[in-house]
């Protein structure tokens, strides 16, 4: 877990670093007295069905969370996972650093660190300046926490029974570096810089079942506030209160070690009397597991509407290992 | 969800579904894409090789027939896939009833099953084909 520095992390995630590594270490101290230390860690699940550390910390596709408990840890395995992923968008861009655990394949912790830099001003009709936003710093800290509730995506290949799980991830602003939030309010936003969201999932992966491909479909409902998952504050004005956005992600695994996938991510729309437009999130992606240790994913994501800026494209870079 | 997104969203589920059918229309063909029964008999070969060289489970085999192991597995192998073969050992249930398997140890031994099928050149479909007759067996071999 000592790996962070390697990713490139700043001073400033230290604060949050030793947060979360204090939680692993107590995960791990507390789950030591119930199995053998010499055979705790492990990676007995199949390859790929850990996913990826998604845009949020929670392990799933590339923006949206699965059932799956992160990394490859049996119900008698505990794995630590840790992952970069990079965002870029016409008008910015967003690194995140995560790192997360699976603790029996039923207890998934996870935190990830989200920090960018916007690219560009917003104009008026006029051509004059707006929102001097040009060198904003965001950032913001993602706690998260799921518990597989039933089922197994992979061994009830007999039934239609989906692996079901509840998840929550509490969203902090990092103040010490995000401008974006003072910057909406000074619009009148009216965004906190922090939120709370619940959401439930349920993965099936349907073996052979497309053309005998596997076939892996998830679905969420997400209980949120968040404005683009928090990246623009949370709520605003005369906007204040919890919504269900649904999420969607299915993927064709072409071999056991190469998936392809699309995912929609509904959003709030909490801006809008701030005269602020969000559009839902889509993306089409590839992952490669050359093995149980490491995996790259890509996709040409689609975020349409990201608050001031419109036709936010890009695309979107990840890697993930598991130790 | 926007239209453009329901549309996929159909259209996926529709796909989804014409290919549930189309997988047990094309069973018949799994037992030719592994060979037949030579080509199983090879695999099988193959995957004991594997799981004797396995330090995560061979432990299990130590005492094991492998003669007969191996004709075992043929012709669970065979017979799940359609062809003209029995299976007569033992049941699942009472075989591993005492061994103790662990998910990481059935998820080990199905991952020395996949390495062979691809070393024999078997199609991905007709791969996953058998792993889907097999993962339900999970319930019946891991105990632990």
């Amino acid at each position: 877990m000592g790996n962070l520095q390697n990713f490139g992390a700043t001073p400033k995630v230290n604060r949050a670093k030793n947060c979360i590594a204090l939680a692993i270490t107590t995960a791990l101290l507390a789950t030591t007295g119930m199995a053998h230390a010499d055979n705790l860690l492990g990676n007995g699940r199949f390859i790929a069905t850990g996913g990826i550390q998604s845009l949020d910390g929670a392990a799933g596709g590339g923006i949206n969370p699965w059932a799956v408990i992160a990394g490859y840890g049996t119900n008698d395995q505990i794995d630590p996972t840790a992952s970069f992923t990079n965002v870029t968008l016409p008008d910015f861009s967003v690194n995140q650093l995560g790192v997360s655990i699976g603790i029996f394949n039923r207890v998934e912790l996870s935190y990830a660190y989200q920090t960018g830099t916007l690219g560009s001003n917003v104009f008026g009709a006029d051509g004059k300046v707006t929102l001097p936003l040009d060198g904003v710093k965001i950032g913001q800290s993602v706690f998260g926490a799921k518990v597989r509730l039933y089922g197994d995506a992979i061994y009830n290949s007999d039934n239609f029974i989906p692996q079901v799980s509840l998840g929550v991830e509490y969203k902090k602003a990092d103040t010490s570096s995000n401008a974006l939030v003072p910057a909406l309010n000074s619009l009148g936003a009216g965004v906190k810089d922090h939120g709370t969201d619940v959401y439930l999932a349920a993965t099936k992966v349907f073996i052979g079942g497309f053309f005998g491909y596997n076939w892996l479909i998830n679905g969420n409902l997400r209980y949120t506030k968040a404005n683009e998952t928090g990246l623009l504050g949370f709520g605003g004005i005369n906007h204040d209160s919890y919504h269900v956005k649904p999420e969607f992600s299915t993927a064709i695994l072409l071999r056991p070690d190469v998936a392809i996938g699309y995912e929609y991510k509904g959003m709030s729309n909490n801006l809008s009397d701030a005269g602020l437009q969000q559009s839902s999130w889509n993306d089409v992606f590839v992952a490669y597991f050359p093995n149980k240790n490491v995996s790259i994913a890509a996709a040409f994501a689609k975020l349409g509407n990201v608050g001031p800026y419109k036709n936010q494209n890009g695309i979107y870079l990840n890697t993930t290992v598991s130790f | 969800m926007n239209r453009t997104t329901l549309k996929l969203s159909a259209l996926a589920i529709g796909l989804g579904f014409s290919a549930l059918s189309f997988s047990a229309f094309a069973s018949a063909g799994y037992y030719n894409e592994f060979g037949q029964k030579a080509g199983i008999t090879s695999i099988i070969d193959d995957f004991v090789g594997n799981v004797a060289a396995d330090n995560r489970i061979n432990a299990y085999f130590a005492h094991a027939n492998i003669p007969f192991l191996k004709t075992s597995l043929v012709n669970q192998v065979c017979e799940a896939l359609g062809g003209p073969c029995k299976y007569t050992g033992p049941a699942m249930a009472p075989l591993h009833h005492s061994m103790g398997v662990t998910q990481a140890d059935f998820n080990a031994l199905t991952e020395d099953l996949q390495l062979s099928m691809t070393k024999y050149n078997v199609p991905i479909p007709a791969q996953n084909h058998l792993i889907g007759i097999l993962a339900p067996m999970s319930k019946d071999i891991i105990t632990k």
